[in-house]
């Protein structure tokens, strides 16, 4: 089967899908956040122990963080702190021994997790968070999933919104 | 726990969770506007196939990377549709990575307690263990690890932590 035939094989296979109903139990929204995101063009764990240390010593509450391989060899790291250690979190990226080693640096203010539960690794969970918040034009700055939960970092503004509609796709308390 | 130059204090957590024999699947490069939600969660949701790790995170410019672990048995049975998903996703590239291991560490109230993740991490990476990916939300912390590394990691892992069971 060649690809274009197998995408297509792929493609019909999902039209056929109905998700059932989904009932959650919790809907959970963080205190505000800045969320700070940054490469290492090598997955140099040694200077990776020394911009978490800097963090560590700041006394930052990273209450979302994500790391991944990129395609490259570099190290994508994506994190959320309380906006309250937003300022001296910021401050560990602008040291100078940091600034040699971290690139493509973002920082945004003012954004929140929304967390939902229970997920249990369920792809069509995932599926409709997503699809619910994009749906209404949502940015999703970063998405990540323990055992029972999957969370999504939006901006504030959005919240009263996102919220509103992902209580009409799922059945929540 | 006060994490301000060194720990004073040894957190005490849940038991912590080991799976073996995972692969790591990266796809990368997916541009912003694609609906790649219902492609591939729709995809996997037919295949009957459950995720143990799933983050998706901003990737380089205008694109988005997403990366999850499914068993071993499970890729077995979406390998040959991953450039398929590839290519409808219109991704720069999909990676593989096994046999990987996921250690899952519980609470309590990680969410706040400042330093903790900073503090883990950091005797990570300069025990020299590389974390392929990782997803700490709320009090759960998931690290996915080369599976050759997964020994070093519980150990450490029980230096850091207060684990049921060991003091």
């Amino acid at each position: 089967m060649t690809v274009d035939s197998k995408m297509l094989d792929i493609i019909r296979k999902i039209g056929e899908v109905t998700p059932p109903p989904v009932r959650l139990s919790k809907l959970f929204r963080s205190p505000e956040q800045d969320f700070i995101s940054f490469s290492l063009p090598t997955a140099d764990t040694s200077f990776l122990a020394l911009v978490f240390d800097l963090l560590a010593q700041s006394s930052a509450n990273i209450r979302y963080l994500s790391q991944h391989h990129g395609g490259e060899g570099d190290l994508r790291v994506q994190m959320c702190v309380d906006s309250v250690h937003g300022a001296v979190a910021l401050k560990a990226f602008q040291r100078e021994e940091v600034v040699r080693g971290v690139v493509d640096i973002q920082h945004c203010s003012g954004v929140v997790i929304l967390s939902l539960y229970p997920f249990g690794g369920q792809p069509h969970i995932a599926q409709r968070i997503l699809e619910t918040l994009r749906a209404e034009g949502i940015e999703i700055l970063g998405a990540g999933a323990a055992t029972s939960v999957f969370s999504c970092v939006i901006f504030s503004r959005n919240v009263e919104m996102a919220v509103s509609k992902l209580k009409r796709a799922f059945v929540l308390p | 726990m006060n994490t301000v130059g060194t720990v004073v204090e040894r957190l005490e957590i849940f038991p912590l969770k080991l799976t073996e024999s995972l692969a790591l699947v990266s796809i990368l490069g997916i541009p912003k506007q694609s609906g790649f939600a219902q492609v591939l969660f729709g995809y996997l949701y037919r295949q009957g196939v459950t995720t143990s790790f799933l983050a998706e995170t901003t990737g380089q410019g205008a694109c988005r990377d997403l990366v999850f672990a499914v068993s071993e048995e499970q890729l077995e049975e979406i390998q040959g549709d991953l450039e398929s998903l590839r290519v409808a996703l219109q991704a720069e590239t999909v990676k593989v990575e096994r046999p990987v291991a996921l250690v899952r560490i519980l609470g309590p109230h990680f969410d706040i307690r400042p330093g903790v993740a900073g503090y883990l991490f950091g005797r990570m990476a300069k025990e020299g263990i590389g974390a392929l990916a990782s997803s700490t939300t709320i009090t759960t912390t998931l690290l996915v690890v080369p599976q050759a590394q997964a020994e070093q990691l519980m150990r450490l892992l029980k230096s850091v932590f207060v684990v049921p069971g060991r003091k």
